[in-house]
């Protein structure tokens, strides 16, 4: 029995069109994995229906060995945080503070443990000195981070990033990469969902959706030795692979500029 | 014509005085024809704030906006009709999606136009029209916007505002949660439109490889200070970019590292994949 487990989960909103099909997918305690996919290809679907926010038509969900069922779901909910890709989507707070302080309240954190968690999160996100503010005068990248923020003080057992990113400079993602690399070691479970590859390869391994089927499932090093795995299902490589896989390999001296710019992808 | 800002600051009200600048002292012209401006800063730096200036959202604090003529301060000048200087500058905001309402494609698109008080035929004609400039055929006139995927849904909304007809039309972000061919598609997109119709197109973006293939002018804010407005090959050029927390497009980058490692005269501004590659392959023969 793994940490997460979806079997058979099968999604419809209109009753005709299957939004996601037969999706087997198992997830151990502590694993770091991304969910890749091009647009519409179910990647959000799945974590909607992960936190019971979507009923499935078919299928099931167990998380710690609870199934996931109407009188579940909240006990399922306390152990996972999501960060939406709009921040505009998981605002509440008058002020940031407030809204840091969202998700703690519903899980009954004492007053002053929340306290010292808005200050420490706030601080890692880069956003102590906006405490006070109204939400609505943040610019959307600053709103991200707030949302981000108010997961992170949860401390939940499961973290999904559902394209968390895609709102964010090159260094605020940067610094939001590293923090995931932090939880990760301290045995969190993390879910990323984005059709960045970059950010994808962070993790230990790729669960690559199209069409709301699972298309490939495996470790990075595995489905990276076939690039066409990824052209297939509409998503790109990094700029240093696809120039790998496209250079001419006709002389020893190209074949060195390949081997240097794998090496070169995988420092990044 | 065209836009016009003069020493221009902006300060979000707000109970605490030490609250932020938002933008500060900006001098900038943007022509009202034939240009594909990118404007790029971190996050926070100011853009979107200076993008609502274009079309009078809000008001400097400091310093005027000259908008088609019209020009725009702190005091509300009651000769300006507000209204009729916003038909000029379109504002597409970050996910424009999530505000198409109405039950069919038509209706969303003509909405703007008829609170402009367009006739209903003229806006059906209207709404036809740019749904054809995003690369929509007739028959999503009659569809449910919210059975459309992403990609599709941020055309409409874009269509919405190209339905107004501006001179220029300023996007907030657009490609923002986009697959990689979502983004190429949607700028090729804006490139059509900008030649089609030779409106000036100004895209706010965080993405380097897409202003260096698109963009024929960027505009860096940092901090809410202009520090750079001139072609995206002179800003590349530049080697403090760091400074201004900005990334070199992934060519550069990669060029940058292989003639770094191999110590071959390689020329490291190429734009696309496949010009990199051939100037690796061109190099190495050497």
């Amino acid at each position: 029995m793994s940490y997460i487990d979806i079997k058979d989960l099968s999604f419809t909103y209109t009753g005709k069109r299957m939004i996601l099909k037969d999706i087997s997918l198992s997830v151990e305690k502590g694993e770091w994995i991304a969910i890749l996919g091009h647009n519409g290809s179910g990647k959000s679907t799945l974590a909607k229906t992960i936190l019971g926010l979507l009923e499935p038509a078919s299928g099931t969900i167990e998380i710690d060995s609870i199934l996931l069922k109407e009188d579940t779901t909240y006990d399922i909910r306390k152990k996972i945080g999501i960060v939406f890709q709009n921040p505009d989507n998981q605002f509440v707070g008058v002020t940031v503070k407030d809204d840091i302080a969202f998700g703690m309240e519903n899980l009954c954190f004492p007053q002053k443990e929340m306290l010292e968690k808005i200050n420490f999160y706030a601080e890692k996100v880069g956003m102590s000195d906006f405490l006070d503010k109204e939400p609505s005068q943040l610019s959307g990248g600053q709103k991200q981070r707030v949302a981000i923020a108010g997961i992170l003080a949860m401390q939940t057992e499961i973290m999904i990033f559902d394209e968390a990113t895609s709102m964010l400079d090159p260094f605020a993602r940067e610094d939001l990469m590293k923090y995931i690399k932090e939880l990760h070691r301290e045995g969190i479970t993390i879910i990323m969902i984005t059709h960045d590859i970059e950010e994808a390869l962070l993790a230990d391994r790729l669960v690559i959706l199209k069409d709301g089927m699972i298309f490939k499932n495996g470790l990075k090093e595995d489905l990276l030795a076939h690039p066409e795995i990824f052209e297939n299902s509409f998503l790109e490589l990094p700029m240093a692979l696809r120039i790998a896989n496209h250079l001419f390999a006709g002389s020893e001296e190209l074949k060195a500029v390949k081997d240097f710019l794998w090496e070169y992808n995988l420092g990044k | 014509m065209g836009i016009q800002f003069r020493e221009v600051s902006y300060r979000y009200p707000s109970g605490s005085i030490n609250f932020y600048q938002a933008i500060s002292n900006i001098n900038l012209t943007i022509n009202e024809k034939d240009e594909f401006i990118a404007l790029v800063g971190h996050t926070g730096s100011g853009k979107s704030t200076l993008a609502q200036h274009m079309n009078a959202l809000i008001f400097p604090t400091l310093g005027e906006v000259e908008i088609f003529g019209s020009v725009v301060s702190k005091k509300r000048n009651k000769k300006i009709k507000y209204n009729d200087l916003r038909k000029h500058v379109g504002l597409v905001f970050q996910f424009p999606e999530y505000q198409l309402f109405e039950e069919t494609v038509e209706k969303d698109i003509m909405f703007g136009p008829m609170n402009f008080k367009v006739k209903h035929d003229e806006a059906e004609a209207l709404a036809k029209k740019a749904l054809f400039l995003v690369g929509l055929d007739e028959s999503y006139l009659k569809r449910n916007p919210f059975n459309l995927s992403g990609g599709e849904k941020k055309r409409v909304s874009i269509a919405g505002i190209l339905a107004l007809d501006p001179d220029i039309l300023v996007l907030d972000e657009p490609t923002s949660g986009l697959d990689p061919a979502g983004k190429k598609q949607l700028m090729e997109l804006f490139t059509s439109i900008q030649k089609n119709t030779g409106k000036t197109i100004i895209v706010i973006t965080h993405d380097m490889d897409l202003v260096y293939e698109f963009a024929s002018r960027v505009i860096v804010l940092n901090s809410g200070e202009l520090v750079f407005d001139g072609t995206p090959e002179k800003l590349f050029h530049r080697d403090d970019l760091k400074n201004y927390s900005l990334d070199y497009p992934e060519t550069i980058q990669v060029l940058r590292a292989v003639k770094t490692h191999f110590g071959k005269d390689i020329n490291i501004y190429k734009k696309t994949m496949t010009e990199a590659v051939l100037e690796i392959e061109r190099a190495m023969k050497l």
